[in-house]
């Protein structure tokens, strides 16, 4: 049996068939690893504001002033909280909030964008849903097992493992293998 | 059966999985019945403070707990969901949080705050002001998103008490403000803090009480 042609087709529709996955799960990645210097789910914007006092008035009427004076559609306001006498907290649509004294009117806006794309591509990749989307993402996982190991042998020759691909394979194991041999070192 | 064909009928096998994947309904989900026209200022409600009688014995909660079937809650669930039946005010934890350390208890209250990079916990609020309990899990077990915030939550957990010492306050201190994206400055933090959380097994969102 020719058994190199019929890796390299595997090889190839595999290919084919991952590219999004590879691409979902690569940029997802590389957003996740910097989860310390960048918020990969959500643009956050805070803004100093000053409203002016909000006068005297049950919390409703406090709501209701806070959201006029910053052009807010109060229908879009999700609830409020008191965090002390003085200071009111009224939430926006997708996370955003304003933080305000009562007494003076000063505080922050903050406003939440939710990240497009990348928001959805850090839900499939981290797995966010959970259920069936775990068995889709180990299947995933074991095709890419498939994509390496068959693209590992579906050369022959000059080209293949046994010639120069062998030093390509060896140059991949040893980065981790340094990474790992360094750890324990320091651990 | 060609080998491309055997291919080709592989790879639409595994696209078909991934639809009937995608279309399954996950556990999370808002079962019907929820009013999604309702006014999303509803979120907030206040709740009365708790009369002395209504106070909870941890035990008697426990016991409850165990004898009644759980309740079904409205909304959408987030790990275990909710079991227990006996709520506990987050005042009462506050309190005394030595009575409850330990254990399981469900809280209510409005997610005033939710960790807006891993989305791995969120803050409820209590009765009086700026009263408010942590609920955590631990990253990936269960996400909450930033929309959540002036939801209300039913959440259970382990009652939890670490105490810090002043060093450990500023680093905490000084991640959450850095995850929030806010200013911090270690010299307004003067006194260590005891931390008193839930340690979540699961929650009900739902956009009013």
């Amino acid at each position: 049996m020719r058994w190199r042609p019929a890796l390299r087709a595997v090889h190839r529709d595999l290919g084919y068939f991952l590219t999004v996955l590879v691409c979902i799960y690569s940029i997802s990645g590389l957003a996740v690893n910097h989860i310390d210097d960048f918020n990969p789910n959500y643009a956050i914007e805070n803004r100093d504001i000053d409203i002016g006092p909000l006068g005297d008035g049950d919390l409703d009427a406090l709501q209701a002033t806070v959201a006029e004076r910053l052009d807010i559609d109060p229908a879009s306001v999700r609830g409020r909280h008191l965090i002390s006498r003085d200071q009111l907290r009224i939430f926006l649509p997708e996370g955003g909030e304003v933080k305000v004294s009562i007494a003076t009117g000063k505080g922050l806006y903050k406003d939440v964008r939710t990240r497009t794309i990348l928001f959805e591509f850090n839900v499939l990749h981290l797995n966010h849903m959970k259920g069936a989307w775990t068995w889709f993402a180990d299947a995933v996982a074991i095709l890419l097992l498939v994509l390496a190991l068959t693209g590992l042998v579906m050369l022959g020759g000059r080209k293949g493992l046994a010639g120069r691909g062998k030093w390509f394979a060896l140059a991949g194991l040893v980065v981790p293998v340094a990474f790992v041999v360094v750890y324990h070192l320091q651990h | 059966m060609s080998h491309r064909k055997a291919m080709i009928a592989a790879l639409l096998s595994i696209a078909l999985l991934a639809v009937v994947a995608c279309n399954k309904k996950p556990a999370e989900t808002t079962p019907a019945g929820a009013d999604p026209t309702e006014p999303a200022v509803q979120a907030v409600q206040e709740t009365p403070p708790t009369p002395a009688a209504d106070k909870v014995d941890p035990g008697a909660a426990a016991t409850q707990a165990a004898a009644e079937p759980p309740p079904k809650l409205e909304g959408k669930v987030y790990g275990a969901g909710v079991q227990a039946v006996q709520v506990v005010q987050i005042a009462d934890i506050r309190n005394d949080p030595d009575k409850w350390v330990g254990k399981k208890v469900r809280v209510e209250g409005t997610v005033v705050d939710v960790c807006p990079k891993r989305g791995c916990w969120f803050e409820m609020s209590g009765v009086a002001p700026g009263e408010s309990m942590r609920f955590k899990v631990k990253d990936g077990v269960m996400v909450f998103p930033m929309s959540a915030r002036g939801q209300h939550a039913v959440a259970e957990g382990v009652v939890r008490k670490i105490p810090l010492n002043l060093e450990q306050t500023i680093r905490v201190k000084a991640h959450e403000a850095e995850e929030k994206g806010e200013k911090f400055d270690p010299a307004t933090v003067t006194e260590a803090i005891t931390l008193v959380r839930l340690d979540g097994t699961g929650a009900v969102l739902r956009d009013s009480k």
